[in-house]
């Protein structure tokens, strides 16, 4: 299927008529670029609304009205049908096919009506021979377009943003969508169906056979078949609804885990808010101890400190005192030097100066003790003293009050703490109240959920023996209809049946595996050729299990689907698309269908979007990308141009409100408005 | 739709006239166009052709 082009009349944001032509052949990228709200969803929308009449696409609620029709038009035109048609042109397998869909809307007032119109598709064969009349049977076109690219699994091809991200989530939804994806366009589901459909031809073919033959021995063997068959299709409906109370049951387990681990939340929070309360209780004891440091040494510092300027003023003043007194030098010195004769104050020789030895002498005659001068001396040496220590204290006294102020800076950030936790225990605390009846009720669960186990081990037992019976049966059955020279034909006409269910079940088997196998060894191969090269050594495989479930698993054999980020997993969403639709289509080189993608780069980093740019190409016939001005940055237009593979470029200009233009940009321009 | 070419390399191995019975049940499911009983129906008269055509040689 290649896309040839997209005609839109008055169709959403697009006023008037607007075309745009896809890129294919060598140039096989066709970018549409458009920031938010400017329409390129719209674009989406006209391709599902022209291949399937579709109004809703997956990201919207289905029950909420989908405008088609361009709101502009209406208000330019009350109370006026206003119609919008799309005119899609692509080719498959050598014949054109242009579909045009119409739309009719009314507004009056307020109130907007619109109706889906007539559908008509015309078809140019292989020779270039235009069909005679246009197909307008909604049911036939259908039937076509679905012949194409089947509607139910178009979301692997034609797919918006919410698809990658739904597909790189793993929650049971997923799990279904991929699997459905798998079998239905790898044609499993078909098999399934021709297995079922030939089970009951021999059911019912039997049947024929006995009711026909008026043999007594074959309708006693088929009453008893018919019996035992009835006996296993009642034990099968009993396991069936014994495994649904499994997963049903199951889930239950499951929520009460994840309600029981938002209790352990709780808990966790508690005890960090305890932790907390302990820290915060060991620092106001730390900033007791500080306080008493601190007062003791004021206590036995802190009049000094106060009083230091009178010391000063009160040492100056006893000093000068000393200078004036008589007895500045002590009557020590004067008897010592008088006795050596040798000035204890200069050293002079008292032999050579007799007039020193003279002043003395003098001096010794004239000596009065104060009986203030030990005072003064004392006072003014403990002055001296602390004036020594002065520095020491305050630094002392400075370091503790700093210290104090930490830890009391401390404790307010634990008492923010503190309230923080506080108030989400709080929130929490009725939750936890049902924590001990969520206990009781896993507890009660989890025994239901072993019973169920027991309740089908032993009935597949049951079937089991069952089963052994009426195989023996069939087998008795058959013998009977051998020997009956007059069924032979109708034998042989059974054995047929049983002979292509046979080989059906044993290719079900065999190509369910090898297409796992193949959509696993694409889906790693794709997966390294499109991820950045720093990531690839993280995953050794992506696996597709017997479930059809996308399993990562990381180059040590473990599951590490649940550990990769988000942007790793839209990589191996979009490998897995792509591996998917190359191996419906037989394997080939190309996929031979268009990648539509909606804004696909959301959360994909820039060395992994350049892998993609660089290489999807390379996998896809052609690749049509709407993107928004994150996701085409100056970065990716030079690489998107550095391919050579950009064929057409579009971008959606804004005129007005309900009116956005689809102008064609030359691939040599530039586009980006972004750095 | 056609039928997916591993799945025909399939179904061709399988003996005789059956490969043929085989591929137009599968061709028909996957047409989607028949009621399951006709198709049946038409899936008992192949083989009862396939059988009246062995037992006439």
């Amino acid at each position: 299927m290649k896309l040839i082009e997209i005609s839109l009349n008055n169709f959403r944001q697009f006023y008037g008529k607007q075309k745009i032509e896809f890129a294919g052949g060598d140039e096989n990228i066709t970018i549409v670029f458009g920031e938010n709200g400017k329409g390129k969803t719209g674009i989406f929308r006209a391709l599902m609304f022209g291949l399937y009449g579709s109004t809703h696409i997956q990201q919207d609620n289905p029950k909420e009205k989908i405008h088609l029709v361009n709101f502009l038009a209406m208000d330019r035109n009350p109370n006026m049908p206003i119609d919008t048609t799309v005119k899609l042109v692509f080719e498959h397998k050598g014949r054109k096919y242009e579909i045009n869909r119409l739309a009719r809307g009314y507004k009056t007032g307020s109130e907007i009506t619109e109706k889906i119109m007539d559908a008509e598709l015309n078809i140019t064969d292989e020779q270039g021979n235009y069909s005679a009349e246009p197909i307008t049977d909604e049911n036939e076109i259908k039937n076509i377009l679905n012949g194409i690219l089947d509607e139910s699994i178009k979301d692997f091809f034609l797919f918006d943003a919410e698809k990658i991200e739904t597909l790189a989530k793993t929650d049971a939804q997923v799990k279904a969508e991929v699997k459905n994806g798998i079998v239905k366009l790898l044609q499993i589901d078909k098999l399934e169906g021709a297995i079922n459909l030939l089970k009951r031809l021999h059911s019912s073919e039997k049947r024929r056979i006995t009711s026909s033959s008026h043999n007594l021995d074959l309708t006693r063997k088929q009453n008893d078949i018919d019996t035992l068959t009835e006996d296993i299709a009642n034990i099968q409906e009993k396991m069936s609804l014994k495994e649904e109370n499994k997963v049903s049951c199951a889930l239950e387990i499951e929520r009460i885990e994840a309600q029981l681990a938002e209790n352990e939340d709780v808990k966790r929070i508690q005890e960090k808010l305890n932790a907390e309360k302990d820290k915060k209780n060991l620092h106001v004891r730390l900033a007791k101890d500080k306080k008493n440091e601190i007062k003791g040494e004021l206590i036995a510092n802190g009049p000094h400190l106060i009083m230091k300027d009178t010391y000063y003023s009160v040492k100056n003043y006893l000093d000068q005192i000393l200078v004036d007194q008589k007895d500045l030098i002590p009557i020590e010195v004067i008897e010592k030097s008088l006795k050596d004769l040798v000035c204890a104050c200069c050293g002079n020789d008292l032999h050579e100066n007799k007039d020193h030895l003279n002043h003395i002498e003098l001096l010794k005659n004239n000596f009065k003790r104060s009986e203030l001068t030990p005072l003064i001396t004392q006072i003014t040496s403990s002055i001296h003293d602390y004036g020594l220590e002065e520095d020491e204290i305050l630094s002392s006294i400075d370091s503790k009050l700093r210290e104090f102020r930490e830890i009391k800076d401390g404790i307010e950030e634990i008492e923010r703490e503190i309230d923080r936790y506080s108030v989400d225990v709080q929130q929490k605390a009725q939750e936890q109240e049902n924590l001990k009846n969520l206990e009781v009720t896993l507890n009660d669960k989890k025994a239901y959920l072993r019973e169920l186990e027991v309740e089908v081990e032993t009935l597949k037992i049951q079937m089991s023996e069952k089963e052994k019976s009426l195989d023996a049966l069939e087998k008795e059955f058959t013998r009977l209809l051998r020997d009956n020279e007059s069924l032979r034909i109708d034998s042989k006409i059974l054995q047929y049946i049983e002979t292509l269910k046979e080989r059906f079940e044993a290719v079900f088997k065999e190509y369910s595996d090898e297409m796992r196998s193949k959509l696993t060894a694409e889906t790693t191969e794709i997966f390294k050729t499109l991820i950045d090269r720093k990531d690839k050594d993280l995953v050794k495989r992506i696996d597709i299990n017997e479930k059809y479930e996308i399993d990562i698993m990381g180059w040590d054999n473990i599951n590490i689907t649940q550990d990769i980020s988000q942007g790793q997993r839209q990589v191996v969403a979009l490998s897995f698309i792509t591996s998917l639709a190359k191996v419906a289509a037989g394997g080939s080189e190309d996929i031979n269908f268009p990648l539509f993608m909606d804004t696909p780069f959301g959360r994909i980093s820039g060395n992994n979007r350049d892998h993609l740019i660089d290489n999807i190409p390379n996998l896809t016939s052609q690749w049509v990308l709407l993107l928004t001005d994150t996701e085409l940055s100056r970065t990716e237009e030079m690489r998107f141009k550095s391919t050579g593979k950009l064929g057409k470029w579009y971008k959606l200009d804004q005129i007005e409100p309900g009116h956005s233009d689809i102008v064609e940009i030359q691939v040599n321009e530039t586009m980006s408005t972004r750095g | 739709m056609k039928i997916n070419k591993d799945l025909d390399k399939k179904i061709s191995d399988f003996p005789g006239e059956l490969s043929y019975i085989a591929k137009l049940l599968l061709q028909e499911l996957e047409a989607g166009r028949k009621s399951n009983a006709s198709i049946e129906e038409m899936i008992r008269e192949e083989i009862r052709e396939l059988v009246l055509e062995e037992e006439g040689k």
